[in-house]
């Protein structure tokens, strides 16, 4: 590669760089000020939520619940995003090289996937984690420690 | 858009398609018993985390330990008669899972390594009281999964398994660090803990990235000088040090030991004990790995035909100077012993450093990664063996404090003896295998001519008999508050009479062990 077609690839870049800063900071703040109505409204200054009415600040302590529901949807999400591929490629593998034994042992990797899984499904299942109202006896034991540990400290101190 | 890829569909040859496939899966089939210890591991964690559910509270500690312990031994076991029974092939190293990992004796020994500490750690955890009434489960669970991260980082032969393997090392010791998650120290010093680990994790993945972009490649091999060829001398320079970093930051070597000493003293001991070996193991064994595959001091040509040399060795000799030195002088000002043995620990990285200097050993019949295994092996009994006699202590009577320490002699005279031994280890005196494997360690790097780092790990020992002389005074020549005798159980003496002896055995019969690490060999 020459020098010259070198820096012709560069100037390539710093035009696309170029438009993309213009681009943006000439319809945000050049042609949509010329063009929208302006009409004043107390709504458009609440925080979006989804299109409900908000209801009080966005700055509370939210339920560690929904962090446990999230990770164990993600989870649960990824193991679908594994299966399709195997699931394509699956039907492919069976008459390849080592016959029948390669299908079954293609299909037992994703099985020992899936029972993987399954052991994370059980452990968050026994744990009361798919129940939304959970029981008092889990908290209770939390409690139980908390206090354990607090009485050993004061005594070590 | 769709229709393309239907198009696509109909080039798509599932001849050469299954017979492309079929070769890789039987290979990974192929590949499969020589992972049998880590396979062990994963079964075992599976069966922890559900029995963690079923059993009752109460009798986790014990039964789940006992389970882990099985398990642990006979991966161990399984680790030993996979890789002696291929010993004799192993004239020529092989890789497994399309050059993923190694499958050579040092990964071996490594691995044996772990899982010699991990069982020394799970008995631990039963002899401390810091686990009253916890459910034990996801305690046990996490620790093997940790240490099938160690066991994998061990034998990543490919950048990308290099940085999994680390995460996988870190990630459930962020949450053992906290499992006591009431304790106040113990929440701070996790979080500062888990802070520092994604960083250091995310600067080394960057290095890791800008050495994809030089080479092309992921695997460790392709770091070598012909490949580099064209490349910037910047970016190398750049990279190796941002990658250097991720490393230092298991190894816990300065600049990056920041979360050492507060994660020790916040971590309940066993899981403390755990860090200082298991995982400063797997950071040592995958940067001797990096290194041989990075070349120490070798020439890179660069754009323009010229070439420059880089001198590694150099800044490691630096970084293993700095790093003992700072462990040693701040490990003198402590007070509290979980705090005291962190420094420490950063102090041995810097001697462990000193390995890597000498790793291209040029005349010595042990190499520089052979003194560091050697070493490690020593440490091992000599670092696990000083914190069971702690916890011992600590459960006992709720001492930390050096001070409190004082007439703790005559009170549990084997214990305490046994506790001397391993402190006379830490220092590197003989008779114990301490005294051997530093003697090892500053041999090649004397061989490598490096005098200055000799003599600085000299004054460095001279430095570090004060503190640690400090407990043994403590113990023995202070008159303390109680006279009372310190109940002895005789799992515990049992396990803490059987490190001493191994320290003891490391430092006067060493030969067989040295015959050992003088067979290990890698990949290169």
């Amino acid at each position: 590669m020459t020098m010259a077609s070198m820096y012709f690839d560069y100037a390539n870049v710093a035009v696309f760089f170029v438009f993309a800063v213009v681009f943006v900071i000439l319809n945000i703040s050049v042609i949509s000020v010329i063009l929208r109505p302006t009409v004043e409204n107390d709504q458009k200054d609440t925080t979006y939520e989804c299109g409900e009415p908000s209801v009080g600040s966005s700055w509370v302590r939210f339920d560690m619940r929904f962090y446990t529901v999230a990770l164990v949807f993600l989870i649960f999400d990824v193991e679908v995003a594994f299966l399709y591929p195997w699931a394509v490629v699956f039907k492919d593998l069976r008459g390849a090289i080592g016959g029948s034994a390669t299908g079954v042992f293609v299909f037992l990797e994703a099985a020992i996937f899936l029972l993987i899984l399954f052991v994370g499904l059980i452990y968050v299942w026994k744990r009361g984690d798919l129940d939304w109202v959970k029981s008092s006896s889990a908290q209770e034991v939390d409690a139980r420690q908390r206090q354990m540990i607090e009485a050993k400290d004061e005594v070590r101190l | 858009m769709f229709q393309s890829v239907f198009a696509k569909k109909i080039d798509f040859e599932p001849k050469a398609f299954q017979e492309e496939f079929g070769s890789v899966i039987n290979s990974l089939k192929d590949n499969l018993p020589f992972i049998a210890p880590e396979l062990v591991l994963v079964g075992a964690i599976c069966v922890l985390i559900l029995a963690g559910l079923f059993v009752p509270r109460r009798d986790q500690k014990g039964s789940l330990g006992l389970f882990s312990l099985v398990a642990l031994l006979g991966a161990g076991w399984l680790a030993c008669s996979v890789g002696t029974s291929h010993f004799p092939g192993l004239e020529k190293p092989d890789t497994l899972f399309q050059g993923m990992i190694a499958f050579d004796s040092f990964a071996v020994f490594f691995k044996a390594l772990f899982l010699l500490a991990g069982a020394v750690v799970v008995i631990q955890t039963y002899l401390s009281h810091e686990f009253e009434g916890f459910a034990m489960g996801e305690y046990y669970s996490l620790m093997l999964a940790s240490l099938l991260g160690c066991c994998l980082l061990a034998a990543a032969t490919d950048m990308v398994m290099i940085y999994l393997a680390l995460e996988l090392v870190s990630i459930p010791t962020y949450i053992l660090v906290i499992y006591r998650k009431a304790d106040k120290r113990a929440t701070e010093s996790a979080l500062k803990y888990a802070i520092y680990g994604s960083v250091a994790g995310g600067v080394m993945i960057y290095g890791l990235s800008l050495f994809y972009g030089l080479t092309g490649s992921t695997a460790l091999t392709s770091l070598s000088t012909i490949s580099m060829e064209g490349a910037n001398a910047a970016v190398v320079v750049i990279a190796g040090f941002l990658v250097f970093a991720g490393f230092a930051y298991k190894m816990a070597a300065v600049p990056m030991h920041f979360w050492c000493p507060d994660v020790y003293e916040g971590a309940p001991i066993p899981v403390t004990s755990y860090l200082s070996v298991a995982s400063k193991a797997a950071g040592f064994a995958a940067f001797v790995r990096f290194m041989d595959a990075f070349g120490l001091g070798e020439q890179i040509r660069i754009a323009g035909g010229e070439s420059i040399s880089i001198q590694w060795v150099e800044v490691v000799a630096i970084i293993a100077a700095v790093t003992m030195t700072f462990g040693n002088l701040s490990a003198l000002f402590q007070d509290n012993v979980k705090r005291m043995l962190g420094y420490s620990s950063i102090a041995h990285a810097g001697y462990l450093l000193m390995g890597v200097v000498g790793m291209k050993g040029i005349a010595g019949d042990v190499e520089g990664f052979q003194a560091i295994s050697f070493y490690f092996l020593s440490y091992l009994f000599m670092n696990l063996g000083a914190f069971t006699v702690v916890i011992v202590i600590a459960s006992r009577t709720g001492a930390e404090n050096i001070e409190s320490y004082k007439g703790l002699g005559p009170r549990m005279p084997f214990r305490a003896a046994c506790l001397a031994i391993f402190l006379v280890g830490l220092i590197g005196l003989p008779p114990t295998g301490g005294f051997t494997g530093k003697f090892m360690l500053l041999k090649v790097v004397i061989l490598q001519k490096y005098y200055w780092l000799a003599i600085v790990a000299g004054i460095n020992t001279a430095i570090s008999v004060y503190y640690y002389a400090r407990i043994i005074k403590n113990m023995w020549l202070e008159k303390g508050s109680s006279t009372e005798q310190i109940l002895a159980s005789p799992l515990g003496v049992s396990v803490i009479g059987l490190q001493a002896a191994m320290v003891l055995v490391l430092g006067v019969f060493f030969s067989p062990f040295v015959d050992i690490i003088q067979r290990i060999s890698f990949l290169s």
